[in-house]
């Protein structure tokens, strides 16, 4: 059932890459619970119709298919990486988590994981310390920005050949899309960009679309494709065991640390929106 | 040199990586994009496995498909003391039944997974059904077998039995079937997990 | 922290002891409470809430070191009290003693392992009062009480199937698994390989009985 939380349904989200939907086909896709249609009759241009017939408001940007339900206040987050030449735009692939998006947006700013989860790859465990960072939220785009994070990584993306201090920074464009900025392996003097566009389906359903702006001479584009997804499916055997499943956004049922800026922030954030999909409700009968 | 046509989250392709590891047997790793890709489909892949599926081993010429296939060549070829598929009748038989299970019904927990998270057509609830199934079948085998002092499937050591039926069964959380039903399940791919040699794949946490 | 509010004051055998591995863990579906029993290297058995108070990650994932339970996900370290002794990210942090695991009372007796959800546990677990061999612990696909009407019992766990020609004298526990149940089974006396195996082989033509098989649970344990 589609939802009538208005500060999920007044925001821009992708059914994902158009090379997902084939031309000359139309395709079923779930957003916040509203069963919607994807036609692509000709490369060119897209129909998308909610099951009833409703046209909804779509276009194509950064290689993706974006729409809303509702009316957002602003226009769609600027990548200006999007426009460089040298970088390679990598497609990895649209992957479905059994949790909330919210979970999954959150996850991708954690760095304290990075040992545990991503072992010897992002982390290592000899190396688990998060050093202090920087967090706030940016009026003017209404963006939160963490910045001057660091971490130990023994192999920071597919090109690395030896472990380095990785320079990371996040940017949450809104609750359910994300991206990170992170040092290239190849060239320490800028940054790769890792985006994380959310498809919220239900409220403990998503899918995740993994999407990389990066500068990288060497890697095949499988290659590029099968680091992300590891990394990703590492961490959705997490996200799929975090109880509860919708995020808690009540004081006292989860307990963050100093390494935990960002998400704190953010759930203060969503709270602010009075976002409700996504979210637990209200609990009134203690229950750990 | 050995090749192997590969994608990080198979559930098949880890049966291969596993015994390679065990073996181990040097090899060089051609990374499929089999998602979003869909490479497996494409004309290039088909003229190696008509079927387009993976794994697919190179064995210095020797082309070879089937996740079990290749579990038993390398074993044959490369496995001189026989410990991983052993030529007494009775030890090649039951690793056999087992091997062709871990090819058959327990690949409903692969549809399951596949449907789930890659958003496969497909009948959810009933590979999950057939999955479960499958996994209680599993389970009252590795139940008789921990009654009889036996660690493993077959036998006293484990063998590519052990290797074909691990995947799906460390991989049954991706698709939302957890083991809190199959006790001896559990205490199995522990075991299995602290084998020397052993490799992981997202979403078979690294630490027991 | 909000506390949990617990349950009946009730002892229920959730698992075979020997299913709670050393220096492991093991997820158990308590009704609609995911529980983990998890060993330290010392042997003991610790039933908690499977949820670690950070970000809700599920314990019974977690790894066991000395007697530590370490969560998955940020490696936060939780020693047998339930009491966080250590946060990896924040090394030279001293943990706020709040932060901790929801502990519940738990024994092993008799080859099961026990629980009792209540805050004030005031009973001990009823004894099967003989030795007893761990048979298996199988998953039956009917609810609870169901199971229970069928095997016509009412009140305590343990229950004995008596012994008759060919069939061995039984004790079964059950545990609820929220619309279907785990049944414990154990031989009474000592017993060797053999006799063991044709429990289990007894026990699963109990399953098929209890699940509508063409055998009445009657002709298997009457």
């Amino acid at each position: 059932m589609r939802t009538d939380d208005l500060a999920a349904l007044d925001q821009w989200y992708t059914l994902g890459a158009i090379n997902d939907f084939p031309v000359g086909t139309t395709r079923p896709a779930i957003l916040l619970g509203a069963d919607l249609s994807v036609a692509r009759p000709v490369a060119d241009r897209f129909a998308v119709t909610e099951a009833d017939g409703a046209p909804v408001e779509a276009f194509i940007e950064y290689g993706h298919l974006w729409v809303t339900l509702g009316t957002p206040e602003r226009p769609l987050f600027y990548i200006p990486e999007w426009r460089e030449p040298d970088r390679r735009a990598v497609y990895c692939g649209a992957v479905r988590v059994r949790a909330s998006g919210l979970r999954v947006i959150e996850n991708f700013l954690d760095l304290a994981h990075f040992p545990y989860v991503h072992t010897e790859i992002l982390g290592t465990e000899s190396e688990p310390e998060v050093a202090k960072y920087e967090v706030e939220r940016r009026a003017d785009t209404d963006e939160l920005w963490a910045t001057k994070c660091e971490f130990y990584q023994p192999k920071a993306a597919a090109s690395a050949e030896s472990g380095q201090i990785s320079q990371y920074m996040y940017r949450v464009v809104n609750p359910f899309n994300v991206m990170l900025y992170k040092t290239p392996p190849t060239a320490p003097n800028r940054w790769d960009v890792v985006a994380l566009f959310v498809q919220p389906v239900a409220e403990a359903v998503s899918i995740g679309h993994p999407f990389m702006l990066v500068i990288d001479d060497t890697s095949t584009d499988a290659g590029l494709i099968a680091f992300q997804q590891m990394i990703f499916l590492q961490d959705k055997i997490v996200l799929e065991n975090q109880r509860p499943r919708l995020l808690p956004l009540q004081p006292g049922r989860e307990t963050p640390t100093r390494g935990d800026l960002s998400s704190v922030l953010y759930r203060r954030w969503l709270k602010e929106k009075n976002l409700a999909f996504g979210v637990e409700e209200r609990v009134s009968v203690p229950n750990a | 040199m050995l090749r192997l046509h590969d994608y990080v989250l198979s559930g098949s392709c880890y049966k291969v990586r596993l015994l390679l590891s065990f073996l181990g047997l040097a090899h060089e790793t051609e990374s499929i994009d089999f998602h979003p890709g869909r490479q497996h489909r494409k004309a290039a892949f088909l003229a190696l496995n008509p079927l387009g599926q993976l794994p697919v081993l190179d064995d210095n010429g020797l082309v070879l498909r089937d996740a079990q296939a290749i579990l038993c060549h390398l074993a044959n070829a490369y496995d001189p003391a026989g410990h991983w598929l052993p030529r007494d009748p009775q030890s090649f038989a039951t690793i056999m039944v087992w091997l062709n299970f871990a090819g058959g019904e327990l690949m409903a927990v692969s549809a399951a997974r596949m449907i789930s998270m890659l958003n496969y057509p497909g009948d959810f609830e009933l590979q999950v059904l057939k999955g479960r199934a499958a996994l209680r079948v599993l389970d009252d085998h590795l139940t008789d077998r921990a009654i009889a002092g036996k660690l493993w499937v077959s036998g006293d050591r484990p063998s590519i039995a052990d290797v074909a039926l691990f995947p799906y069964v460390a991989l049954s959380h991706d698709c939302g079937i957890g083991h809190e039903d199959y006790p001896a399940i559990a205490l199995w791919q522990r075991r299995f997990r602290q084998l020397e040699g052993f490799v992981s794949m997202p979403g078979v946490p690294d630490y027991f | 922290m909000i506390a949990d509010a617990g349950g009946p004051d009730r002892w229920v055998a959730i698992a075979l002891a020997q299913d709670v591995p050393m220096a492991g863990t093991r997820a158990i579906l308590l009704s609609e409470r995911e529980l983990v029993a998890w060993r330290g290297a010392d042997g003991m058995v610790r039933v908690w809430n499977d949820r670690c108070p950070h970000r809700g990650m599920r314990l019974s994932f977690g790894f066991v070191r000395e007697n530590v339970l370490n969560c998955l996900y940020h490696g936060w370290q939780y020693v047998g009290s339930g009491v966080c002794q250590m946060i990896p990210a924040h090394p030279d942090l001293t943990v706020p003693p709040t932060i901790r695991a929801t502990v519940f009372a738990a024994v092993e007796q008799d080859g099961l392992v026990w629980v009792n959800l209540s805050r004030n546990p005031t009973s001990a677990p009823p004894a099967i009062g003989r030795v007893a061999t761990p048979v298996a612990s199988i998953a039956i696909d009917r609810p609870a009480a169901t199971i229970a009407a069928d095997l016509a019992l009412f009140g305590a766990w343990p229950v004995s199937v008596a012994a008759a020609p060919g069939r061995p004298e039984l004790a079964l526990a059950m545990h609820d698994t929220g619309g279907r149940a785990m049944l414990h089974a154990l031989m009474l006396g000592d017993a060797d390989a053999a006799a063991r195996a044709r429990a289990a082989r007894l026990v699963r033509r109990l399953r098929a009985a209890l699940e509508g098989g063409d055998e009445s649970v009657a002709a298997v344990v009457g």
